[in-house]
């Protein structure tokens, strides 16, 4: 076998492999892991039965969806109601294809780099991709026949168009400092400049970190689902697997854009503090490691304004993305603009 | 529009300073505040392994002292269900003379455990025991005759 079928097709076969194997497991004790931060938050025990502490649950649970009757609504259409959740879950893995999870190890000879593909527009695609989520949701939402879906659709396609102003001016102050929009490049750039950029642009990080929840559809931002006002929000008629695979779809959102963050803010698989000589010992932990430690404390972080905060109502849902922060990371990037002009 | 947006009854807090509201200091309290909670020992009582005690005034499943009841039927009487039947008579038996307990059956079914029946007992035979788990597969189950009642024997306890 060429060296070339080997470095082009089968490690990013393998790559693919392992990380849709993974994935598919880790969905499922994400949910589990939301369960029982919210149960802590609520001083709640959350899942206990199945297994250690609830440890198995995620897998009766999708053993349970798989099992279940697959229902289409009479009135639904057909093709789309089918499409929908596809769309969905294909987008959200998509865009995991250009995470860079770590720095990448030398196995028999061969370099495996950390990411699937090192795209040089890497970041423009994830947020290109990720917009392309919309169409799943606003898809099922009308493709159901039923009001409850439709607003829910409606709400969300509005919310999310809304957000990826605010979300992709937050990206583009820190694209300005890196330079590239390689997802490698964006690290290698911060290991380079000695600094992570949540420290140069904490402005635009925390606008992307709000955005970000917005964006996928979040507690408190979940106007899409809106369990109280909207039964189930865009995919109240779905159910069984179809309905389990708009929620790996969701965690799998969540688990692409914290690992955006991390990439863009917060040194990607780097260590903390890689410029300071003293703390080279933590190398002995794998970038790797580093990397899912990090976008693990993002998911917490999802999990814990999900139990603080209550739901905001969608017109002050609006009005602080278009009065507070798109003009914020307007100004975030006038500003960054003028400071690298006259530092130029 | 904007009128209905801000019509929020107008508290009595202070007005926020521009600094505190940009830098979302209330919902960072309101985060603290979960975070100590998630620390905090947990209220639930995972209950068929572990369960709590219950007053010792809690009304539960009826028992009757077989060998203090004195087949008076003043429970039959007051009992507002009717559920409580018994029938007596004289003599001697279990070394104690006058009336006793020939049967006995207690419908928990029907009973409303209001207490009445410990109440009137003048030799306090029957009275509410602290068991609760009631259950039964079978209506006929719930009926408890004067062994059952005197024992307690056929209580389940919930396992799994």
């Amino acid at each position: 076998m060429s060296d070339f079928l080997i470095i082009n097709v089968v490690i990013p076969l393998v790559q693919i492999g392992v990380l849709l194997g993974i994935l598919g497991l880790a969905a499922g004790y994400i949910v589990l892991a939301e369960r029982k931060v919210l149960a802590f938050i609520q001083s709640r025990l959350g899942p206990m039965r199945v297994g250690p502490h609830g440890l198995l649950q995620p897998i009766a649970d999708s053993l349970k969806l798989l099992l279940k009757e697959d229902l289409i609504p009479g009135s639904a259409d057909k093709l789309l109601y089918v499409a929908s959740p596809v769309i969905v879950v294909a987008m959200a893995f998509t865009a995991l294809a250009m995470i860079p999870f770590g720095q990448g190890i030398t196995l028999l000879g061969y370099h495996i780099p950390g990411v699937i593909a090192d795209v040089n527009v890497g970041i423009l695609l994830i947020l290109g991709i990720s917009g392309l989520t919309t169409y799943g949701i606003i898809l099922g939402g009308w493709s159901s026949n039923s009001k409850y879906p439709l607003l829910g659709a409606m709400r969300a396609a509005a919310q999310m168009v809304s957000y990826e102003i605010a979300l992709t001016f937050a990206v583009l102050a820190g694209l300005m400092v890196a330079g590239t929009l390689s997802m490698v490049g964006i690290v290698e750039a911060q290991r380079d400049m000695g600094v992570w950029f949540v420290f140069i642009q904490p402005v635009a990080w925390g606008i992307f970190t709000i955005a970000m929840v917005a964006e996928t559809n979040r507690a408190p931002f979940d106007m899409a689902e809106a369990e109280s006002e909207l039964v189930g929000g865009f995919f109240t008629e779905y159910s069984g697997m179809r309905w389990a695979l708009f929620f790996l779809g969701e965690y799998t959102a969540m688990l692409v854009i914290a690992a955006v963050n991390v990439t863009l803010f917060w040194g990607g698989w780097m260590r903390p503090f890689p410029n300071v000589e003293a703390l080279a010992f933590l190398d002995v932990v794998p970038s790797g490691i580093w990397f899912l430690l990090k976008v693990t404390s993002f998911l917490y972080f999802y999990m814990w304004i999900r139990g603080t905060f209550p739901r905001y109502r969608y017109d002050q849902l609006m009005a602080l993305n278009w009065k507070s922060l798109i003009p914020l990371s307007i100004l975030n990037l006038l500003v960054t603009g003028v400071v690298m002009l006259l530092l130029a | 529009m904007s009128t209905i947006v801000s019509s929020a009854p107008s508290s009595s807090a202070p007005e926020k300073t521009f600094l505190e509201r940009f830098l979302l200091v209330e919902l960072l309290k309101g985060m603290w505040l979960t975070l100590k909670y998630t620390f905090r020992p947990k209220v639930t009582v995972q209950y068929p392994l572990e369960r709590e005690s219950v007053h010792p005034n809690y009304r539960g499943i009826l028992r009757v002292d077989e060998s203090t009841c004195i087949a008076c039927y003043l429970c039959e009487k007051i009992c507002p269900d009717k559920c409580i039947h018994l029938e007596g008579e004289r003599g001697y038996t279990k070394g104690k003379g006058g009336k006793y307990a020939t049967y006995f059956y207690i419908d928990h079914a029907r009973c409303l455990f209001c207490g009445l029946c410990e109440e009137v007992c003048p030799v306090d035979s029957i009275y509410h025991s602290n068991e609760y788990e009631a259950a039964v597969y079978n209506r006929v189950d719930a009926v408890h005759d004067l062994q059952i009642l005197d024992s307690g024997h056929n209580i389940i306890h919930y396992e799994r």
